[in-house]
């Protein structure tokens, strides 16, 4: 029991954050944030730095998750800005270069092994109500971006998207309409890390590196953007896939299961990437 | 002090812009930017360690760059290429994930710890620089003449200046575009091959080594501009003494925050680089 609902919380986690990505992020805007995982970890360093270092404890910790949503909300910013000059190849090299920034950060600022001893808030400090929790804002999350796919305006953003400059002859603030959606999906993004500190009682870095920034990409792009089902099974497979391979080879084998599943993961991008640009649920290729 | 700081960072500086060089070639032939371009340095470090085990310096050297250049051959002709018309973005994402599947695979191999060459080498007195140091200098130098040379007064050369400039055009007029690209591919491999062996002579070698100087190279190649080898060369040494600078004062996170913060902040408000032409990337 403790094994399904810990997994089902992990999946929670990166459901919301996949749905940031390529819901919200990939599917709304067309840029590829291959350095989203950027934003997660920024989330769960704040919430880091709330509770370990200024010690806020008890109902206050909803206070620190509040603040690392709405900082992960402000980091989003620099890459939003930074799409009114590039596109295409240099928007992935400066997604890639915050990930990296916000990395070198975390490891300064929480030294090598990252923070531990996350205080939980309130209420949430028992394993099953982080689950219902975490399952909860994934429910709202994939809610808000159901309805707006069925939303009578949905054409604008899908202009905005394909056609810039057609968008902009009609009036529609192209602009202001992308850099909402990346503070939108940077804010999920921050939430999922912040509830990811709260799941592991730590930052661990490991989790952070541009490695697995790819590697979730790689799922997002699996999944298929702008499809919440295919946000689900490429979680499912993320989760399942590590749990796996981590239960496959334990003790003296314990280190060959996180290069095994790098191993899998780079496969499994260059496939995706190369043959299945649609995804497995996607309508329309990235 | 600062004159030593100075002289060890013009030559790590070197060190970076050899291994940009190898970027930039890759980019202005192909467009797309080669993550893996510092796991061939990886690679070539490890075949020298195992190597240099068994056989004497000039042999483990020889053999290790040969096969460092073809295997860039290899990733080119049946990787990069057939993927090429999906656009740059697959390609460069490709790229990734074979660095990722590379550092995975040298990881279980040689697991993660760090490995280092029987070679010891003394500093030459009076200088304080080891000999493997100072003969990158003149390697540099002579190579980037010698392309400079081949690129403006050959034949062949002009040819990949037509391909860096109009790909499509150059195929239309008969350039032989497959085997120039590889040729272009093989200089990066050799130029990853000889700072593979230089950095595992000097501080040995760990499976994600290269991705600590994939940054710098990364950094130094956006931040000089793309298309300029020379603009690409001077701000690899420049970074090599930024570096250098930053870990004596302060840290090695420091001097990777710093450069990331020069990348974040070129990229934002002159993304064509310092040195490049103006790029239509709008």
């Amino acid at each position: 029991m403790e094994l399904i609902i810990s997994l089902l919380t992990k999946s929670g986690i990166y459901a919301i954050f996949i749905l940031s990505l390529n819901n919200i992020v990939m599917g709304k805007t067309g840029y590829w944030a291959v350095g989203h995982l950027a934003l997660f970890a920024f989330g769960a360093l704040i919430t880091g730095i709330m509770t370990v270092i200024l010690g806020i404890s008890g109902i206050f910790v909803y206070l620190a998750f509040v603040i690392s949503i709405f900082f992960s909300g402000i980091l989003s910013l620099i890459p939003a800005i930074s799409t009114l000059r590039i596109r295409g190849d240099f928007f992935i090299f400066i997604s890639i270069t915050l990930s990296e920034i916000v990395r070198v950060g975390a490891e300064y600022i929480a030294g090598p092994s990252g923070f531990s001893n996350i205080s939980r808030p309130l209420g949430l400090s028992s394993d099953s109500s982080l689950m219902y929790f975490t399952l909860l804002i994934f429910l709202i999350a994939a809610l808000y971006s159901y309805s707006m796919k069925k939303h009578p305006l949905k054409n604008i953003s899908i202009l905005a998207r394909v056609a810039e400059s057609s968008a902009l002859s009609f009036g529609i603030n192209v602009y202001n309409l992308r850099i909402k959606m990346f503070i939108l999906g940077g804010m999920l993004a921050g939430m999922s890390g912040s509830l990811f500190a709260f799941y592991s009682n730590g930052t661990d870095p490991q989790r952070f590196n541009i490695n697995e920034a790819i590697m979730l990409f790689a799922l997002a792009i699996l999944g298929g953007v702008d499809s919440i089902r295919g946000t689900i099974i490429a979680t499912i497979l993320y989760v399942i896939t590590i749990f796996v391979l981590e239960s496959l080879f334990r003790g003296p084998f314990g280190i060959y299961a996180p290069r095994l599943v790098s191993i899998f993961f780079g496969i499994l991008l260059i496939f995706s990437i190369n043959f299945m640009p649609k995804g497995i649920m996607g309508k329309r290729s990235i | 002090m600062i004159f030593d700081l100075l002289k060890f960072g013009f030559f790590y500086g070197i060190l970076i812009a050899l291994i940009s060089l190898g970027f930039g070639l890759i980019y202005n032939i192909m467009k797309i930017v080669d993550f893996a371009h510092t796991d061939r340095i990886t690679l070539s470090s490890y075949l020298f360690i195992i190597l240099n085990e068994y056989f004497n310096i000039y042999f483990s050297i020889t053999i290790s760059i040969l096969i460092c250049i073809l295997f860039t051959i290899l990733i080119e002709r049946f990787l990069y290429s057939p993927l090429l018309k999906k656009g740059t973005t697959p390609v460069m994402m490709t790229s990734f994930g074979l660095s990722i599947i590379l550092q995975s695979i040298l990881a279980l191999i040689f697991s993660s710890a760090l490995k280092v060459s029987s070679i010891s080498e003394d500093a030459i007195t009076g200088i304080g620089l080891y000999p493997r140091e100072l003969i990158l200098l003149p390697i540099l130098v002579v190579s980037i003449f010698l392309l400079n040379n081949w690129l403006k007064n050959y034949k062949l050369g002009k040819a990949i200046r037509a391909i860096v400039s109009n790909r499509e055009r150059a195929i239309f007029f008969n350039v032989p575009v497959k085997r120039l690209q590889s040729s272009i591919f093989a200089i990066s491999g050799l130029f990853a091959g000889i700072a593979g062996i230089s950095i595992a002579i000097g501080s040995g070698i760990t499976p994600t080594t290269g991705f600590k100087y994939m940054i710098f190279s990364f950094s130094a190649c956006l931040v000089g501009g793309l298309k300029s080898l020379w603009g690409i060369i001077i701000i690899g040494v420049l970074f090599g003494i930024l570096l250098v600078f930053a870990e004596a004062f302060g840290s090695a996170l420091l001097s990777e925050a710093l450069v990331l913060c020069i990348l974040v902040i070129v990229l934002l408000v002159k993304p064509e680089g310092l040195f490049g032409e103006k790029l239509r990337i709008i």
